[in-house]
């Protein structure tokens, strides 16, 4: 019954995937993102180069070139995915910092683990149907943060969160509804902790010595906050990872879990589906084990790159955001006749009535 | 532009507002419909509210009800078709039922035999436990938050107030919750932590309304609320509700002696007293479960809840009533 009930969670039904599905889904998105950007920063560029030749006083005033290097838009060098999910990784990793920069009630009351791993996971969903060259991770990291709060009813005020966190706070409500629509409004998020709790309390008709099961349970809740940065969370459920980290935990301490709890545990389940749960728990360890963090050198040389094959339209400086808002401001003006047009010849419709 | 924004200028275009249907605190209703399908749709657009902390972003209740509605998938809950926004400014597509159990109880001209309303709390509580077992507390279960269609299908609506409570230490748990007549005893006096309860026990002030055709415990303040429910139901003992002597020591109540609740249900059959007095038990621990309820001999014995399409409802309104 549980199982079956897991599988109705919006987690399970479209943030699941087999590890080739990921990879494929995450290259689409980056191939298609590249694609975008370049024609923008091919636009932008001949946008610069019109200015530059119409050395009209008007314009020159305006465009201070903020942001977009001049270079060839040819010899650009973007960023690969790979380079991508490294950046992503390195801030990912800085929101357990961030979130403990806040006063201790807050983080204590607020702030907790699951909230953290919530916005982490918000940071990983919205990065398989984003690019950082759009929204830079920085920015999206404290939005994921207030968001998740808000959606694990630890709302913190946006006011206290400025005071904390270097980004205005409109930049925090823009970003809020770009992640909400990213992630199809589907807020709910399952970790392993609960999971772990439920192991945690199982272990104790098993296993006699309480501080040994309080510390295998402690070491797996670390190693879950570890898992975070990996991709188990889009590829297996959070019971598998939160078993996986027990028994990392157990290795690591050289206490035989198999004999003293999961054989028992596992009695009564037909043999194959026990083989197939420790090929799951194996992979998962594997990838925990050998999962390694973006370095901040490796992470500043990716955003040196990224600066230069940012999205222009992105850069409310850039001369391509002008000429948008330019356009819109016309589209509008058109409008506005138009409709002013029709309302004179209805008041001249009118005013004949009572000639 | 990016996926994840051409997939929702699409999702927009594919519904048109016709006319305003209700204003409530935190948002506006439309009635509307599916431009391609035809199938009328109510899309309720959440208002940027200013509250005394100031403009938050999107609105808490907002994604406290699209956490909810995009989890819950089930014939007796309101479905969440679609979600759209306008910059901050959450607009949710679901579906359109023209009727709620309200609008039904307060409408003489319809009558009620007891399998109409045995098919009524059939439903509630099939929604009910659905809610409940993916930990989900609605907590806001009244007449009027139960709507009907023209086929007669009641669904659970307006998720605006509903929490999960999984984990096993919850905290900031609101006591102000439930509109005050089906709220339960136990958030009157204000709990840290409470549970599914409370919805069962707005199911039982929600049975015993369908039942009197009107309600059951109206009380106009909170203190008000509590001695209304104590005339009603006795003023419990702490052998009725471990810990209610500690709760209550701030207030003293009067003693009221619990009157058989058949006195008042006089035309009710045993097995619907039965399972009204496990809904209204004051002990939450003690009160029944959605499930158990469910599995109560009331919904097996006769007479057989009526077929949802062959329930008394409204006649249709006109076009052009509204």
């Amino acid at each position: 019954m549980m199982k079956e009930l897991y599988t109705e969670t919006s987690q399970y039904r479209n943030w699941r995937f087999s590890k080739a599905k990921l990879l494929e889904t995450r290259e689409k998105n980056h191939t298609l993102a590249i694609e975008r950007v370049k024609k923008k920063v091919l636009e932008e560029s001949l946008l610069q180069k019109q200015i530059l030749e119409t050395s009209s006083p008007a314009y020159s005033e305006q465009t201070e070139n903020v942001g977009s290097p001049r270079v060839n838009p040819s010899e650009i060098e973007y960023l690969t995915l790979e380079d991508e999910l490294a950046l992503c990784n390195f801030y990912e990793t800085r929101i357990p910092p961030m979130a403990n920069c806040f006063p201790k009630e807050v983080i204590e009351n607020k702030l907790t683990d699951k909230v953290k791993a919530t916005a982490i996971t918000f940071v990983k969903r919205f990065y398989l149907r984003n690019t950082v060259m759009d929204y830079h991770p920085k920015e999206i990291i404290v939005t994921c943060l207030f968001l998740a709060a808000k959606v694990e009813h630890s709302f913190v005020a946006i006011e206290e969160f400025t005071k904390v966190v270097k980004l205005p706070k409109e930049t925090i409500f823009e970003l809020e509804v770009v992640v909400s629509k990213s992630l199809r409004y589907e807020y709910t998020v399952h970790h392993p902790y609960l999971a772990s709790f439920g192991l945690f309390l199982d272990m104790q008709s098993f296993i006699k010595d309480n501080s040994k099961i309080k510390f295998l349970y402690e070491k797996s809740l670390e190693l879950i906050n570890k898992s975070l940065y990996t991709d188990c969370m889009f590829i297996y459920q959070p019971s598998q990872i939160a078993l996986a980290t027990l028994r990392i935990a157990a290795r690591q301490d050289n206490f035989d879990l198999e004999k003293t709890y999961l054989r028992f545990k596992f009695k009564s389940d037909p043999k194959e589906n026990v083989i197939e749960l420790y090929k799951i728990l194996d992979e998962i360890e594997s990838i925990i084990n050998s999962h390694v963090n973006t370095t901040v050198e490796q992470a500043k040389s990716i955003d040196a790159r990224l600066h230069k094959c940012k999205n222009p339209e992105k850069n409310p400086n850039s001369a391509i955001s002008k000429k948008r808002r330019r356009e819109k401001e016309e589209r509008e003006e058109i409008d506005r006749r138009k409709k002013k047009k029709l309302d004179d010849e209805y008041q001249k419709d009118i005013s004949k009535i009572f000639d | 532009m990016s996926l994840a924004e051409e997939e929702e200028l699409q999702i927009e275009s594919k519904y048109i507002k016709e006319k305003k249907i209700g204003e409530g605190t935190y948002a506006k209703v439309y009635k509307g419909k599916d431009r391609e399908t035809g199938r009328a749709v109510a899309i309720k657009k959440i208002k940027l509210v200013q509250t005394e902390i100031g403009f938050q972003g999107i609105e808490i209740s907002a994604v406290r009800e699209v956490k909810v509605l995009r989890e819950l998938r089930h014939p007796n809950i309101i479905e969440l078709i679609d979600i759209y926004s306008h910059q901050t400014n959450l607009q949710l597509v679901l579906e359109y039922l023209d009727s709620d159990l309200e609008m039904i109880i307060k409408d003489k001209s319809l009558v009620f035999i007891s399998a109409d309303i045995k098919s009524w709390m059939l439903m509630t509580l099939r929604g009910l436990h659905h809610c409940h077992r993916n930990w989900i507390l609605h907590r806001d279960m009244k007449p009027n938050n139960l709507l009907v269609g023209r086929d007669g299908q009641l669904k659970i609506a307006d998720f605006g107030l509903a929490r999960d409570f999984a984990e096993p230490r919850i905290k900031n748990m609101s006591p102000q919750v439930v509109t005050r007549w089906y709220r339960a005893p136990e958030l009157f006096f204000t709990p840290a932590q409470y549970g599914y309860a409370v919805d069962i026990w707005s199911v039982g002030c929600i049975f015993a309304e369908l039942m009197l055709r009107t309600p059951y415990l109206p009380g106009d303040t909170d203190l008000g609320q509590l001695e209304l429910i104590f005339q009603a139901l006795g003023t419990p003992t702490e052998e009725d509700w471990p810990g209610f002597t500690e709760l209550s020591k701030s207030v003293q109540f009067q003693k009221y002696n619990r009157t058989p609740l058949k006195t008042l249900f006089t035309a009710a059959k045993n097995d619907a007293i039965d399972l009204l007095e496990k809904m209204l038990t004051f002990d939450p621990n003690k009160r029944i479960t959605a499930r158990d309820a469910l599995l109560h001999p009331y919904f097996r014995n006769k007479p057989r809840p009526t077929a949802p399409a062959k329930l008394p409802k409204q006649e249709q309104k006109l076009q052009n009533s509204k």
